[in-house]
């Protein structure tokens, strides 16, 4: 062992101690096992307003809405993510074309069923986390968006 | 030198999880969260959004099993999706990303959001603590992934921090020499705390 590798391997100790992943944090990870979903399609990201602008257009609108678009075939889905920086409430609004029946919000805790009304929907969540959308084809195929967080 | 100490293959437990083994699952999780909660606290997050960013990155991990092209380095793969998140949060929350590596060493730390800290047994450790969290930002960052248990391999600390893995081990001996010096002044370290008589001899002839 060098001088450095002491030095760092005593900061690790230190920060172990000061910063250790929390037990809850790995136990959520562990959970999520359960959450795997076989049989639906997945709806890829392919555009989030906050990654693909340029760094310097974002920063003027940092308080702007986040705007994201999945595509599965034949099916789009775009969401508004606006986030209350007071409350901490998010809104969102999205519009999903080509799909049928309900949208269902999946939370790591539990699960939200919002209707379509003419492929739009609107839901409002008392604080952000990970979700993800689930959407039925006419033909009754399911699809899943990607886990985002917002 | 720094390598993952665990010695178990990454591909099999994937194949193993991808199989619908929660035993793999648990075990990948037990090896990478150490390096994702690292991360997302290099990049400064509070405790309940770097918990976001830990459970999103799993999350994606999940949807994607079965897809990873190059099962070995999952752990890199973790830390793309875990830095990815973390400037989102920062963007989210208006704070400004990470000041990029090479503008970085004797800036002044600046206002930022205090890291929390557990109870520390001895005193001398929060005192080390303290200074390494005051440390410039571009060290604190790389030490905090560095010091991340277990303790990641430089490729998966790269990954983490989008920095070129040659910048590692030069800007690591930088910033630990750094480190134990301002430790030294504050009293959090002691002279021979760390340095034994025949690296004091290498540093009195002029190398560090």
């Amino acid at each position: 062992m060098t001088t450095d590798d002491t030095f760092e391997s005593r900061l690790r100790d230190v920060t172990s101690e000061a910063d250790p992943v929390p037990e809850h944090v790995v136990a959520d990870a562990k959970a999520v096992f359960v959450l795997r979903d076989l049989d639906a399609e997945l709806a890829e990201l392919v555009a989030d307003s906050w990654v693909d602008e340029p760094a310097v257009l974002t920063r003027a609108l940092v308080a702007d809405v986040r705007m994201l678009s999945f595509v599965c075939g034949d099916i789009t889905i775009e969401l508004d993510i606006d986030n209350d920086p007071v409350s901490g409430r998010v809104h969102i609004h999205g519009v999903a074309v080509g799909a049928a029946g309900d949208v269902v919000v999946v939370l790591t805790g539990h699960r939200l069923t919002v209707p379509l009304d003419d492929s739009h929907f609107d839901l409002e969540l008392p604080t952000g986390g990970p979700l993800r959308l689930e959407l039925t084809r006419p033909d009754g195929g399911r699809v899943t968006t990607t886990w985002i967080t917002v | 030198m720094v390598t993952i100490d665990y010695d178990e293959p990454v591909a099999p437990l994937l194949h193993a999880a991808a199989a619908g083994d929660s035993f793999a699952w648990d075990t990948l999780v037990d090896r990478f969260s150490g390096l994702l909660w690292a991360t997302a606290r290099a990049h400064r997050l509070s405790q309940s959004d770097a918990a976001d960013v830990v459970q999103t990155t799993w999350l994606r991990l999940l949807e994607n099993l079965g897809r990873i092209q190059e099962p070995e380095r999952l752990g890199g793969w973790l830390a793309v999706v875990a830095r990815r998140e973390c400037l989102l949060v920062l963007k989210r929350s208006h704070r400004e990303p990470p000041v990029p590596a090479d503008e970085w060493l004797d800036r002044v730390p600046d206002q930022r959001a205090p890291v929390e800290s557990a109870m520390l047994v001895a005193e001398r450790d929060a005192a080390l603590w303290q200074v390494f969290d005051e440390l410039p930002d571009p060290c604190r960052r790389l030490l905090r992934v560095l010091v991340a248990d277990p303790p990641p391999a430089y490729a998966q600390v790269a990954d983490a921090l989008d920095i070129p893995i040659g910048s590692i081990g030069p800007t690591r001996a930088r910033c630990l020499a750094k480190l134990r010096t301002l430790a030294m002044q504050s009293g959090a370290l002691d002279p021979d705390d760390v340095v034994d008589v025949s690296d004091a001899a290498l540093s009195a002839g002029g190398e560090s």
